[in-house]
């Protein structure tokens, strides 16, 4: 199949993407005046010997490139290394916050979707009802009002003004609110797509035919948006992330976000590092998926 | 052949958007005009004794919870978000823009190998961008706009590059270079003057996201350093205490709303304006 | 006779409040007639069609009558237009590949089509859909295809088929063979003419070609700038046109005047090249695709080289390898008799400089922003010359192409398809060429300019001694020319020879269709007598 080739070629970038990745954070991390040891030894009595002992221990001596090379070999056997402050292993705290953050992102997201997929395709076929001004105004409130601001209103209204729901830890909020925002971020563009797609002379031809305009919208003008919604959806993934880690902090879920915070203030840079590079995977990923979709969506790019 | 798009003639001066717009971002001025106008407390001066006192005589918009003056603090801060949002949209022009368009007219192996690294900047999402500047360069202004500016590069160089591209494409940049013209002729002649429209609409709409950006890092404690009232800072700091002080956070928020949905106004007002295929779309 | 299918009268459209495109105008349709509406881009043609199947541009507005089997077509509520179009009227396109769905296959299309209009399912459908494409002469087997995997023949068909499938009595045919090859043209327009008889289809067919039109239509009418000028049998058109502008556009059908001979001169030839190829290098992973394999061609000085071929054949690669645009290798190659630099690097040297190219799209090869004065000055960029002699050089050049030099400061978009045409001519003399390559410079022209751009060619080849090669699809302009020909298939040069005999008796098979398919205007089936144009 001509697919593979093109996909085989993407594969491969994505490996050398990761790859990347982990060498500028771990570049970077490295650069970092002062290493986890240096801060035990800040707080705590510790002999040169001892310091350089636990160094070897932690895999924080020799050369950058041979500690990210050996780094790199133990991360291929499944160890990350243990973390600098509760010198657990970095693997499991990070296997343990994913399912929340999946789950919380993933159902913010598929809100986002199926809510800029019909207020995109009701705008198109209603110009005349406040379908499209509702578009325009969920894309300027994306834009505008940052998805923590909304979320401390809605902390503000729903818990304490009116004292609805607890707040804090409760799922249904944050992720109507990143949901909101993902749907900003996609409906308008889609739309804008969708208009033009309506102007190409094979949908005018479907029309001249006398085929029904909902039929047009669904099989004749949507799939010439796909590649643009898949395109898009790849763009919003950054925001996701964003979305979902202030979204965890402001309303204390578990997961990623928080766990890479508090890796940040902590100093833990062995989960730090983790959390960075199973995220770009994640994207990579997620990235790599939305390149198989678009050419099989596209029967020009399947034959 | 026959049937050619026509456009309506006749443009609007003021549109509605235009002016909701330089309405916004002025009212989210104000506290600083009056501070230029009236001079003011020092922002970071507590008073200990006046702990989130409400709105009312001698603070206008009340005191946060280290009894320091909200209203200071919001006009102190507005140099700052401005500043810092503005700051790294200009390096996000500069390192996409620039950088992107001089490995294009290189061509060959520098043109791989700064878009490879733009395609890196674009997987990493923002937020863990700035998570490493501040880890590696620690907290302050600097890190953040090398975050903000990194983090939206990636959107002039793919700019630059479309523009690029189809114009290298073109039949009149096909007749230059059978002329004997160089790459840096046909840019100057050709790329430049197509690129500068799209460069400053592009410039308008990231402004108000590296903005928002900038907030939402110095709400998760990555921004500026605790004690520069930057506006995303204010709201993280009053959160805490919004049972006792809602005042202390609504403040903030709805001067970086104002700002921020303003600024964007402006920005989709000059995309309509000067992106002739936004302009296009719409009959 | 019957009433007529179709009555239209005082049909005006345009934008309210603004002057109107199309001007009142009217003319009416019987069953089993075919009306062709000819007229240049602009002539408001196509609005005429969009009216008539209720799918004007956003906007717009008609005003008039259009009675339609009783019923007023342009005061028509959306919800009748539902019920009307593909059952009653139904339309056949420009573009066939842009007409089609790229996502759905042909039976998709079809049966999508056919479920609309007739309640039919399963088996029932499968063998509607199958007889329709059966019916263009379509295998059935290709419906189960996607249309790309379509030659541009059989995406007409298909769309015809489409346009068939709720067996309408009024097809709108809005230029269907200009996206096509000639060799596909001749079959698609027999084809319609064959569906008019046999379901007595009333059919208005749009072009900018009275040529095509002449071949299908009972009854002509001229457009020009919104005007339908005159309207009468094709015959009576063809034979003595009333108006100025319909007998410029007979007249544009007829021969053309042939150029002088060429008078051999002791010189070396303007163009010798020797093994030519050209190869495209795809990316780094493919295989690089060669698109001529060793070509060789001479043009004396002063001389005319014609280049046919279907399109993608590879005529426009040896144009763009000869001026550096396409990477090339040749084992010999003379430019005035000295060496010719391939690539674009040797652009840069003054012996390059004498072969200069005139690209197709007049729109494309000028870059919207530059004023004329900007575009010419770039063809001397090189030799840095003061600004008052370089503006002496570019009204001169103007001035040779018959442009004043008020046009120095204007834009583009301030000038006609043909007077950029001139001044893209114009930088390319500025330059000083013994060869001028033109690359299909008619194609994109009207045909009453593309008279004025040839009888250009001719004075400058005349008055400069400059050489030809003339790249294009339209062998009576190819026979007017004189000189050689060189036909080209697959990249490859299968014919070769003086164009009289070449295209009197083509000897390839490839040069005999090209040749066949290029029918004089006399040859319409609509025109019973014999016809008084005088064609070679």
């Amino acid at each position: 199949m001509k697919l593979l080739l093109p996909f085989a070629t993407s594969l491969l970038r994505a490996v050398a993407m990761v790859a990347a990745i982990s060498f500028v954070t771990f570049l970077l991390i490295r650069a970092v005046p002062g290493d986890a040891v240096d801060v035990m030894a800040s707080q705590g009595d510790l002999t040169t010997a001892q310091q350089a002992a636990m160094r070897a221990e932690l895999g924080l001596d020799g050369s950058v490139v041979s500690q990210f090379s050996r780094w790199v070999g133990q991360a291929a056997q499944g160890d990350l290394g243990r973390s600098a402050r509760f010198g657990k292993p970095v693997v499991g705290m990070v296997a343990q916050s994913i399912p929340a953050t999946l789950g919380f992102a993933g159902a913010a997201f598929a809100l986002g979707l199926v809510l800029a997929l019909l207020l995109a395709i009701g705008a198109l076929l209603a110009p005349r009802s406040p379908l499209p001004a509702l578009v325009e105004a969920i894309n300027l409130w994306s834009i505008a009002v940052p998805s923590f601001v909304a979320g401390m209103a809605a902390i503000l209204v729903f818990s304490l003004w009116l004292g609805w729901l607890p707040v804090i830890g409760n799922m249904v909020a944050p992720i109507v609110i990143l949901g909101l925002d993902i749907a900003g971020q996609l409906a308008k563009p889609l739309l804008e797509e969708l208009r033009e797609a309506r102007l190409a002379p094979h949908v005018r031809a479907a029309r001249a035919r006398g085929i029904a305009p909902l039929a047009v919208a669904l099989r004749h003008v949507l799939p010439k948006a796909v590649p643009v919604l898949l395109a898009l959806s790849s763009i919003c993934l950054a925001s996701l992330i964003g979305g979902t880690m202030t979204m965890e902090a402001l309303f204390g879920l578990p997961g990623l976000g928080s766990l890479v915070l508090n890796a940040v203030h902590g100093r833990d840079y062995p989960v730090l590092q983790a959390v960075i590079i199973v995220l770009a995977l994640g994207v990579v990923l997620i990235n790599l998926a939305a390149e198989l979709a678009r050419r099989l969506a596209d029967p020009r790019m399947r034959a | 052949m026959s049937g050619a798009i026509l456009s309506r003639p006749g443009r609007v001066a003021l549109s509605p958007r235009l002016l909701a717009g330089i309405l916004l971002v002025l009212l989210a001025l104000v506290p600083a005009a009056l501070r230029l106008l009236l001079g003011g407390v020092d922002p970071l001066e507590q008073d200990l004794m006046a702990l989130n006192l409400p709105p009312g005589d001698g603070h206008p918009l009340g005191t946060d919870h280290l009894g320091r003056d909200v209203l200071a603090r919001l006009s102190a801060g507005t140099a700052l978000t401005l500043g810092t949002g503005a700051g790294g949209a200009l390096l996000a022009a500069g390192l996409g823009g620039a950088l992107g368009l001089l490995a294009l007219s290189l061509g060959g192996v520098v043109r791989g190998v700064a878009f490879a690294a733009f395609d890196l900047l674009r997987v990493l999402p923002g937020v863990l961008l700035a998570l490493l500047t501040a880890v590696a360069l620690g907290q302050g202004g600097g890190p953040v706009m090398l975050a903000l500016g990194l983090s939206f590069a990636p959107l002039f160089a793919e700019v630059a590059r479309a523009t690029h591209e189809r114009e290298m494409a073109a039949d009149y940049v096909a007749a230059a270079r059978v002329f004997g013209l160089g790459r840096l002729a046909v840019l100057a002649r050709h790329v430049l003057p197509n690129l500068a429209g799209p460069m400053v609409t592009l410039f308008a709409i990231v402004l108000p996201r590296c903005i928002v950006t900038e907030s939402v890092l110095s709400f998760l404690g990555l921004g500026v350093s605790p004690d520069q009232p930057s506006w995303g800072r204010m709201i993280a700091d009053a959160s805490g205490y919004a049972e006792d002080a809602p005042h202390a956070v609504l403040a903030p928020m709805l001067a970086l709303s104002a700002l921020t949905l303003g600024l964007s106004l402006l920005g989709e007002h000059a995309r309509r304006r000067f992106d002739p295929l936004a302009r296009e779309r719409r009959p | 006779m019957s009433p007529p299918l179709l009555h239209v009268s005082a049909l005006s459209i345009g934008f309210p409040g603004a002057a109107p495109l199309v001007q009142p105008l009217g003319f009416s349709l019987a069953r089993g007639e075919v009306l062709g509406l000819v007229g240049e881009s602009g002539s408001g043609k196509s609005l005429t069609a969009s009216a008539l199947i209720g799918l004007l541009p956003e906007g717009m507005a008609a005003t008039g009558l259009a009675v339609f089997e009783g019923r007023d077509l342009i005061s028509l509520p959306a919800r009748d237009w539902r019920r009307l179009r593909g059952r009653r009227i139904a339309m056949v396109f420009q573009d066939p590949m842009a007409a089609l769905n790229p996502f759905m296959t042909i039976d998709a299309q079809l049966h999508e089509a056919l479920r609309t209009h007739r309640p039919l399912r399963g088996a029932a459908l499968a063998t509607a859909g199958a007889s329709l494409l059966r019916e263009v002469g379509l295998d059935p087997a290709l419906g189960a295809r996607h249309p790309h995997t379509l030659s541009g023949g059989q995406q007409q068909r298909a769309v015809i088929a489409l346009a068939l499938s709720g067996d309408p009595c009024l097809l709108l045919a809005d230029e269907p063979t200009t996206a096509l090859d000639t060799l596909v043209q001749a079959q698609i327009l027999s084809l319609l003419r064959q569906l008019t008889q046999q379901r007595g289809l009333a059919m208005l067919f749009i072009s900018h070609d009275l040529a095509v039109v002449a071949r299908v239509a009972d009854q002509v009418g001229i457009l020009r700038r919104g005007e339908l000028l005159e309207i009468g049998p094709t015959a009576d058109m063809l034979s003595a046109p009333k108006h100025a502008y319909s007998q410029a556009l007979v007249a544009a059908c007829r021969d053309l005047t042939a150029w002088e001979a060429h008078k051999p001169v002791a010189a070396p030839p303007a163009l010798r090249v020797r093994g030519l190829s050209v190869t495209y290098r795809a990316g780094l992973l493919r295989q690089p695709r060669a698109a001529v394999h060793d070509v060789a061609l001479e043009i004396p000085r002063g001389g005319v080289l014609s280049l046919v071929g279907a399109s993608g054949g590879g005529k426009s690669s040896i144009a763009r390898a000869l001026v550096g645009l396409a990477e090339a290798q040749a084992s010999v190659a003379e430019v005035d008799g000295a060496a010719l630099p391939l690539g674009i690097a040797g652009r840069r040297q003054q012996v390059a400089q004498k072969i200069q190219i005139v690209f197709q799209n007049p729109n494309a090869s000028l870059n919207p922003r530059a004023s004329v004065a900007q575009v010419l000055a770039e063809a001397l960029a090189r030799h840095g010359l003061p600004r008052p002699e370089r503006d002496r050089r570019a009204a001169a050049a103007l001035e040779e192409v018959g442009l004043g030099a008020e046009h120095l400061p204007r834009r583009p978009h301030e000038l006609s398809g043909g007077q950029k045409q001139r001044v893209a001519i114009a930088r390319a003399l500025l330059a000083g060429p013994s060869l001028l390559i033109c690359d299909e410079i008619l194609s994109a022209l009207d045909a009453t300019v593309q008279r004025q751009i040839l009888a250009l060619l001719r004075r400058l080849r005349q008055e400069r001694g400059l050489a030809l090669l003339f790249i294009g699809h339209d062998l009576k302009v190819v026979r007017s020319l004189g000189g050689d020909v060189a036909v080209i298939e697959a990249g490859r040069i299968v014919e070769q020879g003086p164009a009289e005999t070449v295209l009197a008796a083509p000897r390839h098979a490839f040069t005999q269709r090209l040749v066949a398919a290029a029918l004089p205007v006399a040859a319409a089936p609509a025109v019973a007598s014999p016809p008084t144009l005088a064609h070679a």
